[in-house]
């Protein structure tokens, strides 16, 4: 295996309007001024190994969200390193920690999402999403879209008032993370359906759980 | 509770390029005495791709008590959501309106960018014209090259800047914050900017105009001078560059740090414009560049840097500064590129130096198929000079050449156009000859703008090609082609309104509002171009836009822009067309000055003529 330095960041406020490729793009800019002694491809435009294998939709924040960085060697003192990185990041994108080599990203099972919805409605009325199969046209890869029961994919739901009451509805999910991937948005969409909802959410991915319930 | 933009941001395209917080913004901090706003009328993509941009907000933030945030014009889709919400236009850093901003600086880059320069006035909050404004504040100031030919904005904008910008803006912003302290009104702002050098204030001059249509006089009063003289940074090593620029978290069109070698031109071809106004050359040290070039590396982690001056092989340190650059570039995988090398000085060792990292296309501008029409336009470069670039690019492994033409130009005919065809087609055969390996192919393409006479160039008075003409022309040309060139060309419709708008009197500025307020918008952008409204807009004016773009003016005829003084003689222009038209050359400064007027800014000027 080669080495590989491990971040959480968090990616809040405007930033979350930041796209996965452009990202990607922040961060390889943000490690080039650092200085690290990353690990390049060959070739015609020589590229580092960066992945942040769980993409979040444009628009929604995350809080932990996994990013992967290939490393020549194992990198001394990287305590430092997210308060380094940090100063060279956009507004709204800070790294939160690092580590070489850390859990394998395919341990992740499910994402935890905390969605706030603008809506004076009272929990039952999210809860009640979830009394009966939750069937709707769920994009696929390979067939386009098909009639496709969410439930399966939900691990845990709850909903609340928001506290201090600011006019919105506050649920969080539990949701599959990958193969396959439950995008909170068709849960949103459908509860902005029913409820006639003209604002849109607005979606956190809390952090991520394996597939044993623990926070990963 | 979040910005009201931000409900809207999950409902368009490419949201990132509304948001700001890019690394090098600036910060907001305590409310400054002065807030300035710089507004590109363009995409962000496209704006935050333009060094000016760098240059003038990284000056206006520079003192201390104003600070300077950025606009950009909208996509429709972003423009149609904040009509519907009631939501004006902000700037990035504060997501404040543009209206709650004291000065509203923007940059005139392109002429088919002035429907957004009134669109986005309007959705800032901002009465569009002049006269409707009532108070001073937002204050609107326009520069760029564009503004060498104001007038056609005249009705909107208060103040035009002229020449290099960086100086004049400082000077500008200190005078208003003065005239903010003591709570002057908008004409003692007006009357007192009209007496810096560079600011030409439109509402102080009154047009007058010949039964013919023609100018008749454009005559000044209180106060303000019968012509303002465009200003010009004269020691570029002195010059703010901005070592810190902004990197945007979005895609935009060039991600890499741009470097100017030096502003000015020593070759004069008789159609470009920036070669006449921005003359004479003035130089960076190659220690100062490579200086900054690697600071801005080191401060921004772009991948690329480039050199970008109108000609940049006519810098006498090139070798030395690309090696300067090359050895903090290579180890580092930063690319080096030099998009404006000519084919005459064309080295195939430097070159190769400088694609180590990257390779890229290479890219010549022959202009003209004839070698007469290129005596004609002053373009300098014979077939031999192209064709020993093209074998050593093709010796050395290159496979994709670009070839730049023009159609169009003063007394082309169609021997001239069909020549371009085959000029292209004897590269191709050079490379069969010369290509180390026949199996990888080559691209060889010819890209054909279309032909637009400009304010302060020698083909200022020149009558331009029609429309039914172009087509005639691109046609004879498509027909000549053979199918291993790959041919592009520009759309007639997009250049006979540039034409217009770049040689228009203040009178159609009527016609302006008129096409916003009928929807043109992003007319630069072909699929949002809608050259109906245009000659809807003219009509209704009252005034035939074939009058500024067909017609050939007369020796005499008072020129629109004849007051804006560039340095570069109206007798000069005038004498280069004449010879233009004998197909006579003039040659480059560095061989012998021709005595254009521009040697009272200094720079280069006059040195060669005594050695
Ligand atoms: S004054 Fe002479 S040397 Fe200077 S820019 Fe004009 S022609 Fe060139």
């Amino acid at each position: 295996m080669p080495d590989t330095i491990r971040l959480l960041f968090s990616k809040t406020g405007r930033a979350r309007f930041i796209s996965h490729l452009d990202l990607m793009a922040v961060f390889q800019r943000a490690f080039y001024r650092a200085g690290l002694p990353l690990r390049y491809s060959q070739g015609f435009s020589p590229r580092v190994y960066l992945s942040i294998p769980l993409p979040l939709s444009v628009g929604y924040a995350g809080l932990r969200e996994p990013l992967d960085v290939g490393a020549e060697a194992p990198v001394p003192g990287l305590d430092a390193l997210p308060e380094r990185l940090n100063a060279l990041l956009p507004e709204g994108i800070s790294v939160l920690s690092a580590e070489m080599n850390g859990r394998s990203p395919g341990d992740i099972v499910w994402a935890r999402y905390e969605v706030r919805f603008h809506t004076g409605a009272e929990p039952e009325a999210f809860l009640s999403l979830f009394a009966a199969p939750l069937v709707v046209e769920k994009r696929t890869k390979k067939k386009g879209a098909v009639p496709t029961d969410l439930l399966p994919m939900v691990r845990a739901f709850s909903c609340a008032r928001s506290e201090p009451e600011d006019g919105t509805l506050c649920a969080k999910l539990e949701l599959a993370a990958q193969n396959p991937t439950l995008n909170p948005g068709y849960i949103t969409a459908e509860f902005e359906r029913r409820m006639g909802l003209m604002v849109p959410a607005e979606v956190t991915r809390l952090g991520f759980l394996d597939a044993a319930g623990a926070e990963l | 509770m979040s910005h009201p933009l931000d409900l809207l941001l999950s409902r368009v395209q490419k949201p990132a390029r509304y948001v700001g917080g890019e690394v090098g913004a600036v910060s907001l901090g305590t409310a400054p005495e002065l807030r300035a706003a710089f507004c590109f009328p363009d995409t962000y993509e496209i704006g935050m791709s333009h060094l000016g941009l760098q240059i003038l907000y990284g000056r206006m933030n520079q003192p201390a008590w104003m600070r300077c945030e950025r606009a950009f014009a909208p996509w429709p889709d972003m423009e149609a959501l904040l009509r519907e919400h009631r939501l004006p236009l902000t700037a990035l850093e504060s997501g404040d309106a543009l209206s709650a901003f004291d000065l509203l600086a923007f940059t005139l880059q392109y002429e088919l960018s002035y429907s957004n320069v009134l669109n986005m006035l309007d959705l800032g909050g901002v009465p569009v014209r002049s006269a409707e404004r009532g108070g001073p504040w937002p204050l609107i100031v326009a520069g760029g090259p564009c503004a060498l030919n104001p007038e056609p904005l005249a009705d909107f904008i208060d103040i035009f800047a002229v020449g290099d910008g960086e100086d004049v803006i400082l000077e500008l912003t200190a005078l208003l914050r003065e005239a903010k302290r003591e709570q002057w009104d908008k004409p003692a702002i007006l009357r007192a900017a009209a007496r810096i050098e560079g600011l030409y204030v439109p509402a102080l001059y009154t047009p007058a105009y010949r039964p013919d249509g023609t100018l008749e006089a454009l005559t000044p009063s209180e106060g303000a001078p019968e012509t303002v003289r465009r200003r010009v940074v004269s020691d570029l090593d002195q010059a703010f560059y901005p070592t810190h620029p902004v990197v945007p978290n979005t895609a935009v069109v060039h991600e890499r740090v741009m470097l100017e070698l030096f502003r000015g031109c020593i070759r004069g071809c008789r159609f470009c414009q920036a070669g006449h106004v921005t003359r004479p050359v003035r130089a960076r040290s190659p220690e100062t560049l490579a200086r900054q070039g690697i600071e801005a590396l080191q401060n921004t982690g772009f991948e690329e840097i480039a050199l970008t001056s109108l000609s940049s092989s006519d810098y006498p340190e090139l070798p030395a500064l690309c090696d300067a650059l090359l050895d903090y570039c290579e180890p580092r995988r930063v690319g080096l590129s030099l998009p404006s090398l000519r084919a005459d000085s064309f080295s195939r060792e430097l070159m190769e130096r400088v694609q180590r990292v990257r390779k890229s296309g290479l890219t010549f501008a022959p202009e003209a198929g004839t070698p007469r029409l290129r005596d004609v336009i002053n373009k300098n470069l014979t077939e031999a000079d192209l064709m020993n670039a093209c074998a050593a690019a093709f010796g050395g492994g290159w496979t994709a050449v670009k070839l730049y033409f023009m159609l169009g130009l003063p007394t082309e005919t169609g021997e001239d156009v069909t020549a371009i065809a085959e000029l292209a087609h004897r590269v191709f055969l050079l490379w069969r000859r010369t290509t180390p390996d026949k199996t990888r192919g080559v691209r060889v393409s010819a890209s054909v703008s279309l032909f637009v006479p400009k304010p302060h160039t020698p083909f200022q008075w020149a009558a331009m090609e029609s429309g039914g003409e172009f087509r005639r022309r691109i046609d004879l040309l498509k027909a000549a082609c053979r199918k291993q060139i790959t041919l592009n060309w520009h759309d007639p419709d997009t250049s006979y309104w540039e034409a217009v708008l770049a040689r228009g009197d203040r009178r159609a500025g009527g016609a302006i509002y008129r096409a916003w307020q009928s929807g043109a918008r992003l007319d630069g952008w072909g699929e949002h171009f809608r050259p109906a409204l245009w000659q809807a807009a003219f009509e209704a004016e009252g005034l035939d836009p074939d009058f500024y773009a067909l017609r050939e003016r007369g020796p005499d005829e008072v020129l629109p822009w004849g007051h804006i003084d560039t340095g570069v003689s109206r007798a000069f222009l005038r004498r280069e067309y004449e010879k233009a038209l004998r197909g006579e050359t003039t040659p480059d400064c560095r061989t012998q000055c021709a005595g254009c007027g521009a040697s009272q800014y200094g720079g280069e000027c006059g040195v060669e003529r005594h050695a």
